[in-house]
């Protein structure tokens, strides 16, 4: 397994995929950084104040409310957690591009016919599986750190005076934002080792990362069964409590995170490698 | 040896059987020229051979092992359908990658000898997208020699080359089996390519394995007989069986005769003479090599 990892890392290093995954972040990351810049501007607070402007943030207690109180939107004097959520995390740029780079990463050695030649000499599809897992975990982590040092350097460039969230606040918002991250990410794992179709893994990854999947389930749950809980077993449930930081995660319970995020990434991890195992390879 | 041997495998996509009950023995060191029509089943032979397919039932033994119970590195090389490139690397990067999934001691020192072997030294970092379909199909074979493999599985090779491109990769398997002693199975449509590399041949059918033949042997099957016309192919069947009764005569369209054996042309003139039978063809032909394997094939 180790020269699998060592070959997928040469390739994620030699290749184009990360380097556009890293810049499409950096890119997203500036424009939201620009957009809190302009939300502090006295422009912005004069269109507020004028009902020009509305300044929405979510909570996800029960269901998608919308709040339009301006004191919100405060930068200046809010934790750094509460700022990466606005800046990075519930903006979304780094789902997008996590869950788009383990999909292309996972499905090109298929498409393009690589893959062949990687089983021809390694019958053991398990060691496959795994390598893959792990380098899209490693991955998940790196791309995190450096969203996170990226988005705080974006602030303290621009003269936000950030309140430093406590390490322990930072150490669990970090692993369930992770966790809910990887599982998002072998929710598309399976879906590729399933269809090992590349348009139809772009457009699941792409549906799922921008929340499109997640708030159409969220809003059938809300219709079909007012008032129950089973929203709270939807991944995106969990991934928009992590992206409100301690608030969020207090709101829904740290137990149903881990319990949701761990959930599925076992049951897809599964149903990826019996896939994998399954299906042939063309 | 066997370095490949399969007993009544079997493999089904839904209700369709694409390989059924194929028997097949590669011996070490063997060219093997696996022929067959376009559907007649070589790919999924070929896929299950290499481990991409599972065979739905029946046995592979590689190196006299069973492939169920291989898990780890195999001594296999393989080149089926296309090569499998990563579009936007290098033909470097291409080949770095197999070496490091092989755990190569020096992939580097592999990768560049790999690239020298087979004639791409000089392509830097040009992206494989931008390849000849014969560059693509070289860094294929290079692909498949990482890890000095013992047996290479190469499907349609030739596939879009041009005649100097055939004739390059054509060499370069014979040099890798009489140099390196690599086993090779091969399937081409270019029979005739074929014929000059493989020393054995199996044939398929409908998914089943017709025959395994040695080059010899293809080579006496094919060999010489007379080819007769006449105004009367009824009649001049009844003077040939009457006269020489040793002989095997084929009725061909147009009023033609196979005729086949020890057959002496100017004895079966004057015969047909006698019986008043116009000729208006007799001439030794030798058959062609194609001929043979489409008529095995199931072709026309």
């Amino acid at each position: 397994m180790i020269n699998l990892l060592r070959m997928d890392f040469y390739r994620l290093l030699k290749g184009k995929m990360l380097m556009i995954g890293i810049c499409i972040m950096v890119a997203m990351i500036a424009f939201m950084t620009g957009m809190a810049v302009f939300v502090e501007s006295e422009a912005a607070a004069q269109l507020i104040a004028d009902g020009t402007l509305t300044v929405t943030t979510q909570n996800t207690s029960s269901s998608d409310v919308t709040d339009s109180n301006s004191s919100q939107t405060a930068i200046t004097g809010s934790d750094q957690i509460k700022y990466m959520n606005a800046s990075f995390f519930a903006g979304g740029s780094t789902s997008i591009v996590l869950c788009i780079l383990a999909t292309l990463f996972i499905v090109t050695e298929f498409e393009c016919g690589f893959a062949k030649n990687v089983f021809s000499i390694r019958f053991n599809r398990g060691a496959y599986f795994a390598s893959k897992v792990i380098v899209v975990f490693v991955l998940t982590i790196a791309l995190m750190l450096f969203s996170i040092a990226l988005s705080l350097l974006g602030a303290t460039i621009c003269g936000f005076d950030l309140v430093a969230s406590p390490f322990s606040e930072w150490v669990q918002w970090f692993c369930l934002g992770t966790l809910v991250l990887f599982a998002y990410e072998l929710i598309l794992i399976a879906m590729v080792l399933i269809t090992r179709n590349k348009v139809i893994a772009i457009i699941a990854a792409v549906l799922l990362s921008f929340g499109i999947i997640g708030n159409f389930l969220t809003m059938l749950i809300t219709q079909l069964m007012p008032g129950s809980e089973i929203y709270k077993g939807i991944l995106f449930t969990s991934f928009m409590a992590v992206g409100n930081g301690e608030t969020g995660i207090e709101a829904l319970g740290l137990t149903v995170i881990l319990t949701v995020g761990l959930a599925y990434a076992l049951v897809f991890g599964i149903a990826g490698f019996i896939a994998l195992k399954k299906r042939d390879v063309y | 040896m066997n370095i490949v041997e399969t007993h009544m495998l079997s493999k089904r996509y839904g209700a369709k059987a694409a390989v059924t009950a194929f028997n097949m023995q590669v011996h070490s060191g063997d060219i093997y020229g696996f022929v067959g029509r376009n559907g007649a089943g070589k790919s999924t032979v070929m896929k299950m051979l290499s481990g991409l397919a599972t065979p739905t039932s029946g046995e592979i033994k590689l190196f006299n092992k069973s492939i169920r119970h291989a898990s780890g590195e195999q001594k296999l090389g393989i080149l089926i359908e296309n090569p499998g490139l990563y579009p936007s690397m290098s033909a470097y990067d291409n080949l770095m990658l197999k070496c490091l999934c092989a755990g190569t001691v020096n992939p580097k020192k592999t990768t560049n000898q790999l690239l020298d072997f087979v004639g791409l030294a000089n392509v830097d970092k040009k992206q494989s997208k931008h390849f000849s379909m014969g560059m693509k199909q070289r860094l294929g074979l290079a692909l498949a020699l990482v890890g000095d493999p013992q047996l290479l599985l190469l499907d349609e090779p030739l596939n879009g080359l041009d005649p100097e491109g055939v004739r390059e990769i054509r060499q370069l398997i014979i040099k890798l089996n009489e140099e390196h002693g690599l086993t090779v199975i091969i399937s081409s449509h270019v029979l005739e390519q074929l014929g000059k590399m493989a020393n054995r041949y199996g044939i398929i059918r409908d998914g089943q394995m017709v025959c395994e033949i040695t080059a010899e042997e293809v080579t006496a099957q094919c060999s010489e007989y007379l080819h007769l016309e006449t105004n009367d192919a009824n009649k001049a069947l009844v003077i040939m069986q009457e006269k020489f009764p040793n002989l095997k005569c084929i009725a061909m369209p147009q009023n033609a005769i196979r005729i086949q054996g020890f057959a002496n042309a100017a004895l079966i003139g004057e015969a047909m003479s006698h019986a008043g039978i116009a000729v208006s063809a007799l001439y030794t032909h030798n058959r062609d090599i194609e001929d043979f394997f489409v008529e095995k094939m199931g072709g026309n």
